[in-house]
């Protein structure tokens, strides 16, 4: 897999990880996608997210993490889903697969949850579902 | 166990109905409140509202399957049109957008809201989803990949040529080609009319009438004039009856002058059997009659067959009969022109004057015949014009739009006031029809409905009404009142402004229950001095007025009585004829 804009957060290193995961999510005007678990339809799913983060929407970046354990970052990504009013948000935590982070608000939007295909449709609308959630926000 | 079996047939049945998937969406507005009319609903509209009527066309091709499973490839190209127009509908609209240097917020939004609206059709589609796949996978080549791009651009233009050649492949396909048409019509007790839909047919609309909602009097002019029309209407009504009746009975009974073609068979075949004429008479002659007479067979047989339908001839039938009348009539002028023949052929012959005898008869008993259809035909034509204005109504007039699937509009609007004159309970009727070609030259299109829905026109909300009755007063106090009379009951005219409400979700109470509540006016002679005294206060009523109470202060004699009101629609001994006018 030659990934462009993809981050592959560590499964032995909790702090590492939590470190990698903040640092992204500090990053302003950044979307972030983050995609959990480690299947074969993940790892089909991982190039084309990370062709779509090759793209920029209104001068917003992309980047996704694949986070291949549901055991790492869990707490963190379950405190930002508790935070969150989008659709599904309230869904078990082990049956979400994907999420993306909004780029100014860092609200979690666009899930996308096991039972669903990661096409390339899907995935773009998890994209521009948390873009969308901070469009009010743009200052123009 | 019968009563557990009873519900769950209703409970299938009502899911089933809940879950029937539905081709015309009906939304009223009224006075600016939209409301969704679904199938479970009472199907009550608005007297004075406009209606929207919107079409789901994936539903309509889904129906269309099911029924014409040969259109199956067509359909199913025509589906993925739809799908395809459907999930483009915004594309030039996010085309603009994305071509902004610096989008507004505002943009943003409405590109989000477009964006996430045609993922969600493409994701609806598996076709469509696996294509924009292939679509997204081919524009994230890396030998073609140019970044700082977005693939919105290519998706599009990549979907808008497979539009193109779906359209292609329609065109060239050699299947019938169905079109589509919605109807709309209005039914009242005089028959039925055709409803303008807009963007569906070019009619025009009717008068323009608004139902008013707030009556305070009925001037003398307008009830001198109501009942005048009243009485036309009756006595067309009786007319029409008439004038059909009288065909009928013309016809079965007294249309005597058939016989006479009887008798002109007859004679012409001993004519040509006569033993002394027999060898006088040419083969060619003989043939000719021969030939005669086999048309006049025919003649008689039709005859009976029409006879036969004349028995059970309905007054909503009449062109059935029509066309029976004109083949006969066509028939009739082939007699003729054989029987010219003859007497042609016999004039060049010594047998000239004998014939001439035949010929006399022939030509009394043709004019005859020829005279009574005639008069049939026009004394019909007045019924016939009335048949043919019944069936243009219901027929599909040249005025009705025929649409494709991609081209066929999913709006239509129906203004009611634009619909002429209605009363309450006049029904609606919204049909969405199939028109495939005739099979043959000269068979009409085969019309089938695919959907039907059907409205009661109602004044919903608040309303005044007029209604004048006799009551039955019962003064209070009588014993102060020093009264000559008896009676604790006088019959006293009386009339009232009430207020009434018409209900959108109840049959039972607007055709039934109907309450009014108002103020009523009487003029009772309590004194029986033979000079009315003037009374008002509250009346109630229900049952359409049949029922009335209430409370009025006589204020010539300074008391109250109560009253009640009985106005059947019918005659009871001892009971006044006494129906309200509303």
């Amino acid at each position: 897999m030659n990934l462009k804009r993809t981050t592959l957060i560590p499964l032995d290193d909790a702090l590492l990880a939590e470190s990698i995961f903040k640092s992204f999510i500090e990053k302003e005007m950044m979307l972030i996608m983050v995609i959990i678990g480690d299947t074969d339809t993940i790892r089909e799913a991982i190039p084309k997210a990370d062709n779509l983060a090759q793209l920029s929407y209104f001068k917003m970046e992309r980047w996704v993490l694949w986070v291949r354990s549901y055991d790492v970052l869990s707490e963190t990504l379950k405190k930002h889903l508790k935070a969150s009013n989008a659709e599904k948000s309230n869904e078990d935590y082990n049956n979400i697969k994907c999420l993306c982070f909004s780029p100014i608000l860092d609200q979690v939007d666009g899930i996308i949850l096991k039972n669903a295909e990661l096409s390339y449709a899907n995935l773009q609308q998890s994209f521009f579902k948390a873009q969308a959630n901070d469009a009010p926000f743009v200052n123009i | 166990m019968y009563f557990f079996k009873r519900i769950s047939t209703f409970a299938l049945v009502c899911f089933t109905i809940g879950i029937q998937a539905q081709i015309i969406t009906v939304i009223e507005n009224d006075k600016n409140e939209k409301r969704t009319i679904s199938l479970t609903d009472k199907q009550i509209v608005d007297i004075n509202c406009s209606l929207e009527i919107q079409l789901s066309k994936l539903q309509l091709l889904d129906a269309i399957h099911q029924q014409f499973p040969e259109l199956k490839q067509h359909i199913e190209l025509e589906s993925q049109l739809i799908k395809l127009q459907q999930a483009l509908r915004n594309q030039s609209a996010v085309i603009s957008i994305l071509e902004k240097q610096l989008a507004t917020a505002s943009e943003q939004a409405t590109f989000f809201e477009i964006m996430d609206g045609f993922l969600s059709d493409i994701q609806n589609d598996p076709l469509l989803n696996e294509r924009y796949n292939d679509l997204m996978t081919d524009f994230f080549n890396p030998e073609t990949f140019v970044p700082g791009t977005v693939p919105e651009p290519y998706i599009f233009s990549n979907l808008n040529n497979d539009m193109l050649q779906i359209e292609q492949e329609l065109a060239s396909m050699e299947t019938e080609k169905y079109t589509i048409s919605l109807l709309a019509f209005k039914r009242d007790a005089s028959g039925g009319d055709r409803v303008h839909i807009q963007n569906y047919d070019t009619y025009t609309n009717r008068d323009y009438v608004t139902i008013a909602r707030w009556v305070t009097s009925l001037s003398s002019d307008q009830k001198q004039q109501l009942e005048a029309l009243n009485d036309i209407a009756k006595q067309n009504n009786l007319k029409k009856i008439n004038v059909f009746n009288e065909l009928k009975i013309r016809l079965l009974n007294e249309f005597k002058s058939i016989s006479c073609i009887k008798e002109f068979k007859n004679n012409s075949i001993e004519f040509v059997n006569n033993i002394q004429l027999n060898e006088l008479v040419p083969t060619e002659v003989k043939n000719k009659i021969e030939q005669l007479n086999l048309l006049i067979s025919r003649f008689e047989t039709l005859f009976q067959l029409l006879k036969t339908d004349m028995e059970q001839w309905q007054i909503n039938l009449l062109f059935d009969i029509k066309n029976e009348v004109e083949t006969i009539i066509s028939h009739l002028k082939t007699i003729d022109t054989n029987f010219s023949d003859v007497t042609t052929l016999i004039n060049q012959t010594r047998l000239k004057t004998k014939f001439m005898p035949l010929v006399s008869e022939f030509n009394t008993c043709y004019a005859t015949i020829n005279k009574d259809f005639e008069t049939i035909k026009q004394g019909a034509a007045l019924l016939f014009n009335l048949q043919n204005n019944y069936i243009a109504n219901k027929a599909i007039g040249t005025e009705v739009l025929a649409f494709s699937l991609d081209n066929l509009p999913d709006t239509g609007y129906i203004n009611l006031k634009g619909t002429g004159q209605r009363k309450n309970g006049d029904e609606l009727l919204i049909e969405l029809v199939l028109r495939l070609p005739a099979t043959n030259e000269n068979t009409p299109e085969q019309v089938i409905t695919m959907e039907q829905r059907e409205f009661i026109m109602q004044l919903t909300g608040p309303r005044s009404e007029v209604a004048i009755g006799l009551i039955f007063a019962n003064p209070i106090n009588k014993q102060d009142l020093n009264l000559q009379s008896d009676r604790n009951f006088f019959y006293t005219p009386s009339a009232a402004l009430l207020l009434k409400f018409g209900s959108n979700t109840s049959y039972f109470y607007n055709d039934f229950l109907d309450f009014g509540i108002g103020i009523n006016f009487a003029t009772p002679d309590f004194n029986t001095d033979g000079t009315p005294e003037f009374g008002t206060g509250i009346i109630a009523t229900a049952f359409k007025d049949i029922i009335s109470t209430g409370i009025n202060y006589n204020v010539t004699l300074d008391s109250f009585y109560w009253f009640f009101g009985v106005n059947l629609p019918f005659n009871l001994p001892g009971i006044p004829i006494n129906n309200i006018k509303n």
